[in-house]
C-alpha cells in the first residue's frame, strides 16, 4: 500500500489522554521537557512532533505511540462507546 | 539559601508567555528605525554634523524584543535560552523569512547609493548617515526573526494561558 506521507495531517489523543491522567499541560510539559504553550500547539494540530517527542510523550502515559498519534482522524469517544453498546 | 536574581531572571526567560504588546512594539520599532535610517539622509544635508544618539532610536524594538519568548537566545544563559523543538522549529522558519527581507533590503542599499551618485539623489554620506544605517541593519537582525516567529505563530487561546499560569 503507497501512502503518501508527505504534508499529511497527523491526529492525536493527546488532550484526551491528558484529560484522563488528570494532569495540566504545564504538568505533561515538565515531564517531556517543552515549554507548555507547545502542548497546546501539539494538542490543536498546529505542530507536528518530531518522533522523539512523539514518544516521550506516549512513555508519559505509558500507552504505544500508535495509540497517541494517527494519519486518520480518531473515533470520538461518545461514538465509541456507542459502537459498543455502553450508551 | 540567598536569593538569587539571576537565576529568578533565567527561570523567567525560560517560560516566558507570549504576548501582543511586545508584538506590536517589535513591529513599531522595526518600522520606526527604519524610517529614521531613510530619513536621515534624505534630511542629511540641512544637519550634516548632527550626532543624533543611534542606539536610542532602535530602544523600542529591542525592548519589544526582550519580552518575547522567541528571543531569549539573545538575553539569556544556555540553560534558559534552550529552546524547545517547536519555538526552534518556529524560528528556523521565521530566521529564513527575515533574511529574504534583510538581503533585498541590502541590496535595495547599495542599488540606491550607486545609481543615486551619478542622479543626485540623497545618500548617505556621514559616519552618522552610516552607523544609523549599521545599526538598522543590526536591529533588524536581531529582532526581525522574533517579530516573524511572532506573527507566524498564532497566540495560544486564553484557556492554555489560564491552564498554564
Amino acid at each position: 500500500m503507497h501512502m503518501n506521507c508527505m504534508n499529511t495531517e497527523i491526529h492525536n489523543r493527546i488532550a484526551l489522554f491528558r484529560a484522563e491522567r488528570g494532569m495540566t499541560r504545564k504538568e505533561l510539559a515538565e515531564a517531556v521537557a517543552v515549554n507548555p504553550q507547545t502542548i497546546g500547539y501539539l494538542e490543536r494540530g498546529d505542530y507536528k512532533p518530531s518522533l522523539e517527542l512523539g514518544m516521550k510523550i506516549a512513555a508519559v502515559f505509558d500507552v504505544p505511540i500508535a495509540v497517541l498519534f494517527s494519519f486518520t482522524p480518531f473515533e470520538s469517544v461518545a461514538d465509541a462507546l456507542r459502537r459498543t453498546g455502553e450508551i | 539559601m540567598s536569593y538569587d536574581p539571576n537565576k529568578w531572571h533565567q527561570e523567567q526567560l525560560r517560560n516566558r508567555p507570549r504576548n501582543l504588546s511586545s508584538k506590536l512594539l517589535m513591529g513599531f520599532g522595526l518600522v520606526f528605525v527604519l524610517g529614521c535610517a531613510i530619513a536621515f539622509p534624505i534630511l542629511g544635508p540641512a544637519y550634516p554634523h548632527t550626532s543624533f544618539p543611534v542606539f536610542g532610536l532602535a530602544m523600542p524594538a529591542l525592548t519589544g524584543a526582550a519580552f518575547t519568548p522567541f528571543s531569549r537566545g539573545i538575553w539569556g544563559n544556555s540553560k534558559s535560552t534552550k529552546f524547545d523543538e517547536f519555538e526552534q522549529h518556529s524560528l528556523n522558519r521565521a530566521a529564513m523569512i527575515a533574511y529574504r527581507i534583510i538581503i533585498p533590503l541590502a541590496a535595495l542599499l547599495c542599488f540606491w547609493c550607486a545609481i543615486g551618485l551619478s542622479n543626485n539623489w540623497p545618500i548617505p554620506s556621514t559616519s552618522n548617515h552610516w552607523g544609523q544605517i549599521g545599526w538598522t541593519f543590526l536591529t533588524f537582525g536581531l529582532v526581525l526573526p522574533a517579530f516573524i516567529a511572532e506573527l507566524i505563530i498564532p497566540m495560544p487561546p486564553k484557556a492554555d494561558l489560564e491552564d498554564d499560569a
